[in-house]
């Protein structure tokens, strides 16, 4: 009995003890758990690498201040961002570290301060995290990593939607691709203009069928600068739109092409060499290579002629030539004053000489009874109209997906298909550029053959169209276009001679000659009368060079005229005194002060380097050059001339010096 | 205890129960067989230091949260990476809601099956059954907050059921909800305010009847 | 007849009333043993409970510790996820969605069980526990398999499978002590259980294997997906 007792109260201690160890084991686990429970955040990757800058900085000749452990960041409250990269980032601006490792090097210099803008503003990623795989935006849940380097400038397009980023080339090239490739066309994109593509009306008598079967099926294969996509057309669709666009064959206005003249339909062998001889003299003068080239040598302004009369029909040839843009409105091509015999003679040229002697013959087909039901449809498949004017036709209600915001696609929204790319944005932007099959098979998006320069240029551009609230005081637009167009005569001439194609003048017109805005203030009228007969180039090497148009004198009046009232600047005005002693000064000047002979040549002396100065004086007036003297890069910003801050005095020997020469 | 020391004698153990807000939910002495662990699981012990965590956590978490469509995503994300042990504080707070939401169930299911529900103590299990509901909609209610995809989707799929109610009430009970007709800014402060004040002082409430009862039907 | 007790009813607050209870024969309130040992609440069970506490806190610690919340991308009005899930605890209701018209799988079927579990305790249905198969037993039958082919007619018709296949096992199972008179083993475990005990078990059975379809089995449009094909 007290042998049980006894049993019963050791057992009942035994338990108790067994509790209390329970009891002081989980207490201790507990306390321990509750100790270290604050370290999930106590030790973070970022105060590794602050610690890491400290010891660099230590190591450094120069004294650089280390830093305070702690998170440091940047609130730009206008942009809604809060960025902390510069809690690792610690050198960005401290210039000491230009060579250090990252994440400790200097930032390259830039015109924006971190203060304003922030980080992510420029680089994307996840500005308000602290550990590198989510700041850099490589989790599954942050659609907008850090920007690769080579699509850095899509930020810079972000505010600057200058058509012009000065300091952004690859934006710029991009942005100027998407007018050129007409992507607005097929997608929508704010802010983007359409380039002029030649239209459909007529092309019916325009081009042979086996010529348009071959650009269908691959316009690269017949002139490799083109900028119309290969559709990957079959044969069957080809066919139908050939025969569709053949019963084209009346102009926009209703009329049809008239008739040839009697030399050139049936000229006789003695005829034929006169006019081949004659019509090659004229194609010489008229510099169509200026614009045009001819099997890949030439400008490239315009269209290939190498193999242009198995393309084009000798009636259209001559009509065309005759009043380009009664043919194909809105075409760049000027209106030369040929006479009818030279016209005759360089048409027959043509026809004679651009011969496409490879020119693979389609396959033979028995036209489809519905071929121009068909043919319509598969217009309508292509988009044709997105780019062509054919007829009343409107082009499809955008066909592709709008672009405008395309740099805030979201990952969900992007299907990779097969694709084994890395899935970003910027990855799948460039890959569909270049093969824009690449992620489906039935994406009707054709092939442009873009080089990788130019899809990353796109891409870039692309990008930097994002649904991002940008304060306006940010944004930066293009000066509003201008729009100046000339009226009267002067303004008929220049739409016929389609002077703007080349030239500028108040702020309209591309910028491939120069820009004609102050012409008269720097040339004189006599010498710009005689340019227009024998026009000459400057510079020689160029390969776009002023053609001769065969103006009439009265067109040439009415021109220098005209340029004399308008295109000249009174500020730019000065009249120097010839003297001797002038001359003589400005010739030392000249020679032994700014030794302008190592890049010009005068007197047969000098480098090549800049164009010859001998006989200025016919050509340019003195107010002209002093200026230009004084300040070259106002005149054309490109040039190498340095500016030499010349005195008053000096701009006005060297003037008097060279306008001395004859 | 803190104030007079540990209790020795049989006499100071019984004081410190009735002489003890906290404690005195107990009886002085228990049946040493309720107090085994197999007895109740612990369950509804388990579900009071559920609760106990939960509003601990979440009154800190409310230190750093504003119930707001455009600041409450970047206040998780302050969360995540700025504030010290806010991750920890989350993430004890969503595991333990989830586990609230288990263990309550597992609370009820023991009460079944031990028959423990029956009379007197009908009364209790439809406390118990109000408060299983309640700690449900809870959970419900945090799990918007975020304002993040889940937590979006997540609700719209909920309210959409409730938009199923017959009569035509179904659009008015989800309006009712979400303060309009999709889960916006409106919804967001309803659900904070449900989920931090209005619930919990109701669940408060229901737990001490609960316990209440718990005693008056001589259980522990 | 003797009297054996006598009914005191008395506002005399000094003196203290004799306890009587009447013992019907529908109560469950009925002597089986003996009040067992009492011990002290402190030490005895507050120890205990803060033991569980403190487990409680570890555990949850623990998991905080190696487990983040999960925080996606900030919610998209614009884009729905495929599938667009609901909390685990109503994925089994969102599982029912799947089978029947949003009414009875939104409204109809948790009221039911919010009601049903708010009455069980006042059903005061075979409060002795007795073993379903203990008295009437063709009466019971008949009712029993009623009741179910009705539910399983349900179920066929709306396809809901994943109900009537766990619903059909049950079914099998609640038959066997029928058909078997083992008194030991789990078969006589099973004769023992009581009406009201297959009911829940039903019940808890249904939300298991519909939330655990929900969560792990249903990925895009709801379809079915193994969990090994999707992470999760």
């Amino acid at each position: 009995m007290e042998l049980d007792l006894a049993l019963g109260s050791y057992l009942l201690i035994e338990k108790m003890n067994n509790q209390r160890k329970l009891f002081a084991i989980v207490s201790v686990i507990f306390l321990v758990i509750l100790a270290i429970a604050p370290f999930k955040g106590f030790f973070p990757e970022w105060k590794k690498y602050q610690q890491q800058y400290n010891d660099l900085v230590a190591t450094l000749p120069q004294r650089v201040k280390p830093t305070e452990i702690g998170i440091k960041q940047v609130w730009i409250q206008s942009l809604d961002r809060v960025d902390r990269c510069t809690t690792c980032h610690l050198g960005i601006s401290e210039p000491a570290l230009k060579n250090a490792p990252q994440p400790f090097r200097t930032h390259p210099q830039i015109h924006h301060n971190v203060e304003d803008l922030g980080c992510t503003s420029c680089h994307d990623g996840q500005g308000s995290a602290t550990d590198f795989k989510e700041a850099h935006g490589q989790s599954e849940y942050w659609d907008q990593p850090v920007l690769p380097r080579k699509y850095m400038e899509a930020s810079c397009g972000k505010c600057h939607k200058e058509q012009d980023v000065k300091q952004a080339p690859i934006l710029t090239l991009g942005r100027k691709l998407i007018v050129e490739y007409n992507c607005s066309g097929c997608h929508k994109i704010d802010g983007f203009a359409k380039q002029w593509v030649p239209p459909l009306d007529g092309i019916g008598t325009q081009v042979s069928s086996a010529w348009l079967f071959n650009w269908l099926k691959n316009p690269r294969g017949y002139w490799d600068h083109t900028h119309m996509p290969n559709f990957g057309i079959a044969d069957s669709d080809a066919n139908n739109l050939v025969d569709f666009l053949k019963s084209f064959t009346s102009l926009p206005d209703g009329s049809t092409l008239g008739t040839l003249p009697a030399s050139l339909l049936n000229p006789t062998d003695a005829q034929k060499a006169k006019m081949l001889e004659l019509g090659a003299t004229r194609f010489g003068e008229a510099r169509c290579v200026s614009c045009h080239s001819v099997n890949g040598k030439g400008g490239y302004v315009a269209t290939d002629l190498g193999k242009v009369s198995s393309k084009v029909s000798t009636d259209w040839l001559y009509h065309y030539i005759q009043s380009p843009k009664h043919l194909l409105a809105g075409v760049a091509m000027p209106r030369f004053r040929f006479t009818d015999e030279d016209l005759a003679a360089v048409v027959l040229y043509m026809k004679n000489e651009f011969v496409d002697y490879d020119m693979v013959q389609p396959p033979e087909h028995t036209p489809d009874p519905e071929a121009y039901q068909k043919g319509l449809a598969a217009f309508k498949k292509y988009n044709c109209s997105g780019c062509h004017q054919l007829g009343t036709m409107n082009r499809a209600e955008e066909m592709a997906p709008e672009l405008s915001f395309v740099g805030s696609k979201r990952m969900y929204s992007i299907d990779f298909g097969p694709s084994k790319i890395e899935k970003t944005l910027p990855n799948y932007l460039q890959a569909k550029l270049m093969t824009p099959h690449a992620f489906s098979a039935t994406a009707k998006m054709p092939t442009f053959g873009f080089t990788e320069q130019e899809a990353q240029a796109i891409t870039v551009a692309l990008l930097a169209n994002r649904n991002e609230n940008i304060p306006e005081k940010y944004v930066r637009r293009s000066l509003p276009k201008s729009t100046f167009s000339p009226q009267g005569k002067f303004g008929k001439l220049v739409g016929d001679l389609a002077c703007l194609a080349c030239h500028q003048m108040e702020g309209n017109g591309r910028l491939v000659a120069t820009d004609l805005s102050i012409e008269a203030s720097q040339a004189h009228p006599d010498w710009i009368m005689n340019y227009f007969k024998v026009p000459y180039s400057l510079r020689p090497i160029l390969t776009e060079r002023m053609p001769n148009l065969f103006l009439s004198d009265s067109d040439r009046k009415s021109l220098v005229d005209y340029m004399q009232v308008n295109f000249i600047a009174d500020s730019l005005d000065r009249a120097i005194q010839m003297s001797d002693s002038l001359i003589a000064h400005g010739k030392s000047l000249y020679f032994d002060r700014y030794a302008c002979q190592s890049c010009h040549q005068i007197e047969g002396k000098g480098g090549y380097v800049g164009p010859p100065l001998d006989k200025l004086s016919t050509r340019l007036k003195s107010g002209w050059v002093y200026h230009w003297l004084k300040n070259p890069k106002a005149f054309k910003p490109g040039t190498i001339e340095p500016n030499n801050n010349l005195s008053d005095a000096d701009a006005d020997a060297i003037t008097a010096f060279l306008l001395k020469q004859k | 205890m803190f104030r007079h020391g540990l209790p020795i004698s049989n006499r100071a153990r019984a004081e410190s129960v009735f002489y003890n807000f906290a404690l005195h939910v107990h009886p002085v002495k228990v049946r040493k067989r309720s107090i085994k662990f197999t007895y109740t699981f612990g369950l509804g012990g388990l579900s009071a230091g559920l609760f106990f965590i939960l509003t601990i956590t979440g009154a800190l978490l409310m230190l750093y949260y504003r119930p707001s469509v455009t600041e409450a995503y970047g206040d998780m994300k302050d969360l995540q990476f700025v504030v010290s042990s806010g991750q920890f504080l989350r993430n004890m707070h969503r595991w333990s809601a989830h586990a609230m939401v288990a263990v309550v169930f597992l609370h009820m299911l023991r009460v079944f099956y031990t028959g423990s529900y029956k009379p007197p103590k009908e009364f209790n299990w439809v406390m118990g059954v109000l408060l299983l509901v309640l700690t449900i909609l809870l959970s419900y209610t945090g799990y918007l907050l975020p304002w993040d995809q889940l937590a979006f989707w997540g609700v719209s799929v909920g309210t959409n059921m409730a938009r199923a109610v017959p009569f035509g009430l179904g659009d008015k009970v989800s309006y009712l909800l979400l303060g309009g007709n999709i889960v916006g800014e409106n919804a967001l402060v309803r659900f904070y305010v449900l989920h931090c004040f209005i619930l919990p002082i109701v669940t408060l409430g229901l737990m001490g009847v609960h316990f209440w009862r718990v005693r008056k039907d001589g259980g522990v | 007849m003797p009297k054996e007790f006598e009914v005191e009813s008395s506002s005399n607050a000094q003196k203290v009333p004799k306890r009587v209870e009447f013992v019907k024969e529908r109560t469950a309130a009925r002597v089986r043993q003996e009040e067992t040992e009492m011990v002290m609440t402190v030490p005895n069970l507050l120890v205990r409970e803060v033991i569980a506490f403190m487990i409680l806190v570890i555990v949850l610690s623990l998991l905080s510790l190696l487990f983040n919340a999960p925080l996606e991308w900030q919610a998209n009005p614009q884009h729905t996820p495929n599938p667009a899930k609901a909390p685990w605890y109503f994925l089994g209701l969102q599982e029912l969605l799947h089978y029947f018209p949003p009414v009875v799988a939104g409204v109809l079927l948790p009221t039911l069980v919010v009601v049903a579990l708010i009455v069980i305790p006042y059903f005061n249905v075979n409060l002795k526990q007795e073993g379903m198969w203990k008295q009437h037993r063709p009466q019971t039958l008949v009712i029993a398999l009623v009741s179910i082919g009705v539910v399983c007619a349900a179920l066929l018709i709306f396809h809901v499978y994943a109900m009537l296949v766990p619903t059909v096992l049950m079914t099998l199972l609640m038959l066997v002590p029928y058909f078997s008179h083992k008194e030991h083993g789990p078969i006589g475990w099973l004769a023992t259980r009581p009406v009201q005990w297959w009911v829940m078990t039903w019940f808890v059975v249904m939300v298991l294997v519909l939330t655990a379809i929900g969560t792990l089995f249903r990925g895009p449009e709801w379809s079915w997906t193994w969990p090994w094909d999707h992470i999760y």
